[in-house]
């Protein structure tokens, strides 16, 4: 009878772990191969869900003008990208080494902590892990997990997320992450103390993440602060993460090759 | 019979709820909508508890996948529910160690015992479901309103369902 009872307990504690451990290491592993898997295994389903019910949500006139709108600024995108660098800039990219895929938001969250979004772009637009996503507001996320149709990004409104940022008109540099709570907020910080700057100046990024093009607009420094080792910002972001429709998933051509180099000793 | 799948039909539109609140109502930072833990303590005291986990896990999964939520936070926050549920139950509701085996509603064991019981098992539920979901504590002040938010909005519409809840024949 006692040991029934034990053998009843030390199977529940089993399962219990089991089942603990897989929740925890589904949470942990990012964008890996079970990511993949699992975005293919709910790609279909998904598809029913948010295609149909976004077609309800938003209205058809706005959403044509829209498209138009954002398929112009992708050309526009794409010929600026195209054009050679002028000779006095020497820190441009290098001419052609960006290219833009337009996208559009199925889904988007913003109440987590560690949000996601749905792009209705996949491997068979070209689109892969790694990518940058854009909007000429700021920067969105990073391409996580890729399925034939779709697209999983890790939302900049992620507290894992970092982006290399410049200060204009000073050109220090800084980390900027999300704070967690408004998605209207991030912190910039590891700003040097001896750093001129001040309320108002305007963040972009650096373009030394090898993941986001240079001067991608972030947002407006509101409040500055010390550690008494570096100083911290409260930066006030143009985008505004919870009216996102169209994106660019921006790909960069040299970005294998700057891996390499990178991981060359 | 025709009242069993009257509840199943019930918990199947809680879900169908969970996933268009998950997809379309998820812009607030202070406040989680949830109604997983509704369709957990929906199941009996007296079911094994092993059994109770490893359904909690399947539809934490199926949450987490339908309402593109990582993978897992759902999941996670289920099993200890399911694991919590019965002692909790117990503790709350029937201090004499009676499990019944029925699905505890507002019109069974009364508001109070409802109340405290959902409470308690919101609480459990949501606590590890906003760590899980930043796997971290900080900041602190935020999480804890977030927690105390959620639990209070979501207990309230956790009450207000069972109220639909149709009656087992």
């Amino acid at each position: 009878m006692r040991r029934g009872r034990l053998i009843q307990t030390l199977t529940t504690a089993a399962i219990f772990l089991i089942l603990e451990a897989f929740a925890v290491m589904l949470i942990a592993r990012g964008s890996t191969a079970s990511r993949y898997q699992l975005l293919g295994l709910s790609d279909r389903i998904n598809h029913a869900i948010w295609k149909q019910t976004d077609n309800i949500s938003h209205f058809f006139e706005y959403r044509k003008e829209n498209e138009r709108l954002a398929r112009e600024n992708l050309a526009l995108r794409n010929a600026l990208a195209a054009l050679p660098a002028a000779p006095d800039t020497p820190d441009e990219p290098a001419p052609g080494r960006f290219s833009y895929t337009l996208a559009t938001v199925i889904h988007n969250s913003t109440g987590s902590q560690r949000n996601h979004l749905m792009l209705d772009k996949g491997s068979d637009d070209g689109v892969t892990p790694g990518s940058a996503v854009i909007t000429g507001d700021g920067v969105v996320g990073v391409v996580s997990a890729v399925s034939r149709r779709y697209c999983r990004v890790e939302s900049f409104l992620n507290t894992a997320q970092r982006v290399s940022a410049r200060i204009e008109p000073c050109g220090a540099f800084g980390l900027l992450r999300w704070g967690g709570r408004s998605p209207r907020l991030a912190t910039l910080t590891e700003v040097p103390m001896h750093t001129q700057t001040a309320e108002g100046d305007t963040v972009r990024t650096s373009g030394y993440s090898a993941i986001y093009p240079p001067d991608i607009p972030l947002g407006v420094i509101r409040k500055i602060s010390s550690d008494g080792v570096s100083l911290e910002m409260q930066v006030e972001l143009f985008q505004n993460f919870n009216v996102l429709r169209h994106v660019y998933i921006v790909t960069d051509r040299d970005a294998l090759t700057l891996k390499e180099l990178s991981h060359a000793r | 019979m025709r009242g069993s799948v009257a509840h199943w039909i019930y918990y199947l539109l809680v879900f169908v709820l969970q996933v268009i609140v998950g997809n379309h109502f998820d812009g607030w930072a202070w406040l989680h909508f949830c109604f997983i833990p509704l369709i957990l303590i929906a199941i009996p005291p007296t079911w094994d508890v092993r059994l109770s986990m490893v359904l909690a896990f399947g539809l934490g999964l199926a949450a987490d996948l339908a309402t593109c939520g990582v993978p897992g936070v759902n999941a996670g926050a289920a099993v200890i529910l399911a694991a919590v549920k019965e002692p909790l139950f117990r503790a709350l509701v029937s201090p004499d160690g009676q499990n019944p085996a029925w699905t505890p509603t507002v019109r069974s064991i009364g508001v109070w015992p409802y109340l405290k019981y959902t409470l308690a098992t919101y609480a459990v539920y949501l606590s590890v479901y906003v760590i899980f979901d930043g796997f971290t504590l900080t900041p602190v002040l935020f999480i804890l309103a977030k927690i105390l938010l959620s639990v209070v909005v979501n207990v309230s519409l956790a009450a207000l369902l069972s109220l639909f809840l149709p009656e087992k024949s």
